[in-house]
């Protein structure tokens, strides 16, 4: 029980910070519609179905504006050297981490929640009648996503010009997921129930698991100094 | 994945004729796996070498106390 | 001859690969001469290829499964010998990626007419390579040695875990896809698989070889750096 309320202590103190600036979610936000944007123009996507381009656009959005947010995840705490004093203060550092991860989920979760209207508003269509379904996908996704972001983001804040190097590991690592969420949203979109997600709804859980769990293991041995 | 194997006794030339086409792409496909694997081989030996001279140096460099 | 062992084994496998080599190319170096493997009756010479770009292929995969139990290693023994066993590894294994990439189309164009047909194994072998180009990328960015063998047994285990869900995505991506050998692609000439497992051989007692000595090497580094800041000490002291 200690753990689970170091979680949530960890992963409040956060949240709380969030919800008073908001200047995380909003950038977040904001880059991902620039993104949509930039795709538009750059392949003129005015007369084209959204169900063929969309959930690809999605997910580059998200992928690349998820970035900003990691990025954002542990330098709070680096700053005043903050992460030593979050370590002595509760001890535990996988719960740190799930703290941590939960925090970015949450925070990432409400982007996406302004982004993916934004999206459809831009695109002509209605994504109101798959709502539920498409909710599903994103969240699974974005847990896998920010589960595996969550570690790299500690990472990256230790080494020097770390910032450089989060994309990368990010984006690369993240490549399998990426697929299975444009396949799950384009089935989602085409068939407007969840089963049109198939196998790539197993996929997203799969890696999910796997990497929430890997990352739990590995995260005290990575910050222990 | 068959051997071939000519019917005819005339087909024979042609068969062997065709097998020699593309012989350019095996050709650069096995200088590739040559040419990477014998320069990596050079790489570590190189390395190594020239590491195990300086860590020679400073060894004697240490015996004999430092030279300036 | 201190590095006797070593010799050996490279006497060996110079032998060895003269053997695959003319097992495979025995009649396009001399034209009397008939070679071991038959020539493959729809891909004709081109077809060879898969003689070294198979077994480098399974060489990668085993060199990154080899960095990934050194990763664990590492993190429960906090010992550098293990990092520089999965620093070996992961070097060599780039190396062999890079192999099967660029053979990869070299058999593709000739054989489908593309040179990247986006065959499910191909570009699971370019996201492997991505990967541990990362990997060997995030090693330079760290100063302290003991924070960069923490860091990259790290990755060494969050990229190998991400080797089979990106295969099955590639996989499942397309649906059906091109089959060339395994199942469904037709069997094997007996010619064709001795010659195979001859070359799959070589290739492991190669990566066998490149590995000891890569580590070694590694090694010796870690031991350089060590007398180097001792040295360091005593100038100072």
């Amino acid at each position: 029980m200690n753990t689970l309320r170091s979680i949530f202590l960890v992963a409040g103190k956060d949240l709380r910070s969030e919800i008073r600036s908001g200047r995380n979610i909003i950038t977040v936000l904001f880059f991902a519609l620039v993104v949509l944007i930039i795709f538009h123009f750059a392949f003129d996507l005015a007369d084209v179905d959204f169900t063929t381009v969309g959930p690809g656009l999605i997910w580059v959005a998200i992928s690349f504006a998820g970035i900003l947010s990691l990025q954002s995840s542990f330098a709070r705490e680096g700053d005043r050297d903050g992460l030593s004093g979050l370590l002595l203060s509760c001890a535990d550092p996988t719960a740190i981490y799930l703290g941590k991860a939960f925090s970015a989920l949450v925070s990432l979760l409400v982007a996406e929640a302004f982004f993916l209207p934004a999206a459809a508003l831009l695109f002509n269509t209605d994504l109101r009648p798959v709502m539920v379904p498409l909710a599903t996908v994103v969240v699974i996704h974005t847990a896998g996503y920010v589960a595996v972001g969550t570690l790299f983001s500690a990472m990256t804040l230790k080494v020097r010009r770390g910032h450089l190097l989060l994309p990368v590991l990010q984006l690369t690592v993240t490549i399998p997921l990426l697929m299975s969420a444009v396949k799950a949203t384009s089935g989602v979109l085409v068939t407007g129930t969840l089963a049109g997600a198939g196998i790539w709804l197993r996929v997203g859980i799969v890696y999910d698991i796997i990497f929430l769990v890997a990352a739990s293991l590995l995260f005290e041995p990575l910050i222990e100094d | 994945m068959k051997q071939v194997k000519p019917e005819a006794p005339g087909q024979e030339n042609l068969v062997e004729l065709e097998k020699w086409h593309n012989l350019g792409y095996l050709f650069w496909a096995y200088m590739v796996v040559w040419v990477f694997l014998a320069g990596y081989l050079v790489l570590i030996s190189r390395r190594m070498t020239r590491l195990s001279r300086e860590m020679e140096i400073l060894r004697r460099e240490r015996r004999n106390g430092p030279a300036s | 001859m201190k590095n006797f062992p070593a010799l050996v084994l490279i006497g060996i496998i110079s032998v060895m690969m003269i053997a695959v080599l003319a097992a495979v190319f025995g009649d396009t170096v001399v034209f009397s001469f008939s070679s071991y493997v038959p020539t493959e009756s729809s891909m004709g010479i081109v077809q060879r290829i898969f003689y070294f770009h198979v077994p480098s292929a399974l060489t990668a995969f085993l060199a990154f499964f080899v960095a990934f139990v050194a990763s664990i290693g590492y993190i429960t023994t906090r010992r550098l010998i293990w990092d520089n066993v999965a620093l070996a590894s992961v070097e060599i294994g780039v190396i062999f990626c890079t192999i099967v990439i660029i053979t990869g189309p070299l058999w593709a164009r000739p054989v489908w007419g593309s040179w990247w047909p986006w065959d499910p194994r191909l570009t699971t072998t370019l996201i492997l390579w991505l990967l541990y180009i990362v990997y060997l990328l995030l090693r330079t960015y760290s100063e302290n040695r003991e924070q960069q063998a923490r860091f990259c047994a790290v990755l060494g285990i969050i990229a190998f875990l991400d080797v089979p869900i990106v295969y099955f995505s590639v996989r499942w991506w397309r649906g059906v896809h091109p089959m060339v050998f395994g199942s469904g692609g037709g069997g094997i000439a007996p010619r064709m698989s001795h010659a195979f497992l001859g070359a799959l051989f070589t290739f492991f007692l190669l990566y066998g070889l490149l590995l000891v000595q890569r580590a070694r090497l590694a090694y010796m580094e870690d031991e350089f750096e060590e007398l180097l800041a001792s040295e360091h000490e005593t100038g100072q002291a």
